[in-house]
């Protein structure tokens, strides 16, 4: 390095135009992806080299439902965003009500998902329950649990902020700093989607 | 704030009272510095066990089945004094699992991670401080389980699939002694790791992005900052891919998915049914976080011996910007190389070319930085402290380390020396001489930071000796009973006749391991005893530049006395514009005048001894 000085008068502030926490839950999001591509990755591989005996989805899954949850997901994530944008013109009331529809949606989503749980267990799909005799199904049944499962989860994890939010907002009312406690969450709830997108397809259509 | 590079006397003023009690101080903290200290500490304990499971193991392979003082009596009087095979399975897989887990990852990102990244970036705290403290405690549960794993089908029956937990070993609970509860532990354990390590990387990204002091651009960031900040990009987009692979495992394990368990597996003479899972599938995602975790475990370390030579042979790096591209390049060529670690598991030899391809230009980036590192000392006026002789440690065994990698990623020279102790060899230079060096130059050159007393020097040296001697003595035999052809991770080498004519060897090794081991015990008396007989520390007893000096010595709860500003890189050493040999990274350009060389005068009589106008 040379020495000669590269000093500015007055030292320049150095940071992203994001605060820490929409940052942070980007960052959050990549671990997310790479997570989801373990648990997708192993899925693709698994189908593949086992596609002879993998059932067909239309032996193991209900469409319309699948399509339906799809549908009740991004019409969650448009209300998140509605409401993120009335919360940024101070309508708190109108935000808190489109926070409310979010977790409903949700919440709608993952009863769906209960349902077909139930009906999975009651046909015995349960990866313990199916005999060796169909390899495929059980892997399918591995495969789905996990993928599914986790998914789920992430959608619980995300209806606890809606949840916290609504109490909070009914408590002592929202503020113009839960605004970007809906971005971030809504950051989110838009990645949670979006596994689902991908979800969706190689399970119920593929 | 209009010139911050006055310091006020800390002591006196106490501009951050700390109104803590002793358990949101000590135990519950979300301070980074204590949350460092914590992940130091445990990082110790757990360094010694490590140590203790190999010397374990060495004994086995220099003497196997003899009896062994103290531990035949009290662990192995159902097997008439002899180590059955399987506890030394669990033995390797035990040290493997404690040494990278619970050792090199988080004394290097937990410990220095969370004492430097804020200090050196001139930052308060982390940018999530209760988010720092719960990555800490992540990790008790993860010691919990792996301490659990030991005892719970009795101690003949821990995890015993080898710290890389292939599958059908680590899946099926019927393949070996250790397959059982053991194994789950374990894979709980490593989950809880990943948590802990996915919060923690998270934080530092962030805080190294959006927390950096004035002035502090990328390019005016110490290397170690560097160094730990790319590892935290490594281990955050890596370590969710081996999460996902264990929670499959697991789920292999406890409810039947069969994800890992092949066809018709016979194990025990006994056909056991799976339904066309891929064990190849967990080596993929596996080494998909794995090979990145050698790199996880070596840059930081990288960083910090870039900072410690530059600082010790009062020169400043050379080739700092290439510095930083190499450690940007390994992390991306890192992410690519995993297949190498595969060549003989089955695998499509075009892959296998590109997988050598890619491993070989790894050398570049990694030549680059001990290129540099010797620029650095070349012509400088270097210091031989404790500090320094470990950072030279490191670059001398790193060598030897780098080039046997270069070695073993040639397919057909893999192949032949493939688990084999060759293999054992080459990691053990790479994290033991490489990572475990970097980590003991870090400990000497921050502990007057760390603890506010000097470290003591003669026993410090005596120390990096013995410790450097055994290494070399413990691991440059192993490549030559890995190319005479011993397997590693079997519990009895004098079995097969070709090996009868290395038990000499092995026993050689073992004597090592034990100096080895001993030298440890002077690290630990030096470490604990300085802490109370150690001189005090000034604020910058090494005439250091980066930002991390200029706080007090240890910092006060939240750093530093004022923001500092940051006015130019952190390796002005010798410069002609400073009156002396040092050009703090703080130190305005009208103040370099009042900068005293006070070189002569012994800086640790003043408690606050700060070179400051």
């Amino acid at each position: 390095m040379a020495h000669a000085s590269s000093a500015t008068v007055t030292p320049r502030v150095n940071k992203l135009p994001v605060s820490n926490g929409k940052l942070a839950i980007w960052l959050f999001l990549g671990t997310e992806v790479m997570f989801f591509t373990g648990l997708i990755g192993a899925y693709i591989v698994l189908r593949i080299a086992n596609a002879d005996v993998w059932p067909s989805h239309h032996e193991v899954l209900n469409e319309p439902i699948g399509a339906f949850n799809t549908f009740v997901l991004i019409c969650s994530s448009v209300t998140v965003v509605m409401a993120h944008v009335a919360a940024l013109q101070h309508r708190y009331s109108r935000a808190l009500f489109l926070i409310t529809i979010t977790f409903f949606l949700g919440f709608v989503f993952l009863g769906v998902k209960a349902f077909e749980y139930y009906e999975k267990i009651h046909h015995g799909l349960l990866p313990w329950e199916i005999s060796a005799e169909h390899p495929g199904w059980r892997l399918w049944s591995g495969t789905y649990f996990m993928m599914t499962g986790f998914h789920a989860l992430h959608v619980l994890v995300g209806l606890i902020a809606w949840g916290w939010l609504i109490l909070v907002g009914l408590a002592v009312g929202l503020r113009s700093h839960h605004a970007h406690f809906i971005e971030n969450a809504g950051i989110y709830w838009h990645f949670v989607d979006l596994v689902w997108i991908f979800l969706f397809p190689m399970l119920y259509l593929m | 704030m209009s010139n911050p590079s006055v310091i006020h006397d800390v002591e006196a003023e106490h501009p951050h009272e700390d109104r803590r009690g002793f358990i949101s101080k000590y135990i519950f903290s979300t301070d980074h510095k204590t949350i460092g200290l914590q992940f130091y500490f445990s990082s110790l304990v757990w360094l010694f066990l490590g140590g203790l499971l190999a010397l374990l193991l060495r004994i086995q392979l220099a003497w196997p089945w003899q009896r062994i003082p103290f531990v035949s009596e009290e662990l192995f009087a159902s097997t008439a004094g002899q180590m059955p095979p399987e506890f030394y399975t669990m033995l390797f897989t035990m040290h493997g699992t404690v040494m990278i887990f619970l050792v090199i990852i988080p004394w290097l990102l937990g410990a220095f991670g969370n004492y430097l990244i804020p200090l050196q970036i001139g930052a308060p705290d982390m940018a999530f401080p209760r988010l720092n403290m719960v990555s800490y405690w992540m990790m008790v549960p993860a010691f919990i389980f792996f301490t659990v794993s030991f005892f719970v089908e009795g101690y003949n029956n821990g995890p015993a699939a080898g710290w890389t937990s292939y599958p059908t070993l680590s899946a099926v609970p019927e393949a070996a002694p250790g397959s059982g509860a053991a194994q789950t532990y374990w894979l709980l354990g490593v989950t809880f790791v990943g948590i802990s390590s996915m919060m923690g990387s998270i934080n530092y990204m962030t805080t190294v992005i959006n927390c950096r002091a004035p002035g502090m651009s990328y390019f005016r960031m110490p290397l170690s900052v560097w160094g730990l900040f790319i590892t935290a990009i490594l281990q955050a987009f890596a370590l969710p891919v081996l999460t996902a692979a264990g929670l499959m495992l697991l789920a292999d394990r406890v409810i039947g998915a069969h994800f890992f368990v092949p066809a018709d597996l016979w194990i025990n003479g006994k056909l056991t049914v799976g339904v066309g899972g891929s064990p190849l599938l967990w080596q993929h995602l596996f080494w998909f976080y794995s090979h990145p975790a050698v790199y996880i475990m070596i840059l930081p370390a990288m960083g910090i011996v870039s900072e410690v030579i530059s600082t010790h042979s009062r020169k400043p790096i050379f080739g700092y910007v290439p510095m930083v591209l190499a450690i940007l390049a390994i992390c991306g060529l890192g992410f690519i190389v995993w297949g190498h670690h595969m060549f003989t598991s089955g695998m499509n030899p075009v892959l296998g070319t590109a997988f050598v391809f890619s491993t070989i230009l790894i050398a570049v980036p990694s030549a680059i930085k001990v290129f540099n590192w010797l620029g650095t000392m070349m012509g400088g006026r270097i210091q031989l402290n404790t500090p320094m002789l470990h950072g030279i440690g490191f670059v001398s065994l790193f060598i030897i380390g780098g080039l046997s990698g270069i070695l073993l990623t040639i397919t057909p020279v893999d192949v032949q020396v493939h688990d084999t102790y060759f293999v054992v060899a080459h990691f053990h230079y790479v994290l033991a001489g490489g990572s475990l060096f970097g980590i003991f130059a870090g400990v000497t050159h921050w502990y007057p930071k760390m603890f506010g007393r000097m470290m003591n020097e003669f026993w410090g040296k005596v120390h990096f000796a013995m410790t450097f001697l055994f290494m070399n003595g413990t691991f440059l035999a192993m490549h030559q009973i890995g190319l005479a052809g011993m397997p590693r991770r079997i519990a009895d080498p004098t079995q097969y006749d070709h090996l009868l004519h290395l038990v000499p060897l092995n026993q050689f090794v073992t004597y090592m391991a034990f100096g080895m081991g001993a030298a440890q015990i002077i690290l630990l008396i030096n470490l604990l005893g300085s802490l109370v007989f150690g001189k005090k520390a000034s604020r910058n007893p090494w005439h250091a530049n980066s930002l991390e000096w200029l706080a007090a010595s240890p910092p006060p709860h939240g750093n530093f006395d004022h923001t500092p500003l940051v006015y130019r890189g952190p390796h002005e050493y010798s410069s002609p514009e400073s009156p002396v040999d040092y050009l703090p990274q703080w130190i305005a350009p009208e103040d370099i005048g009042t900068l005293k060389d006070d070189n002569q005068s012994d800086d640790t009589k003043s408690l606050h001894g700060g070179h400051h106008p």
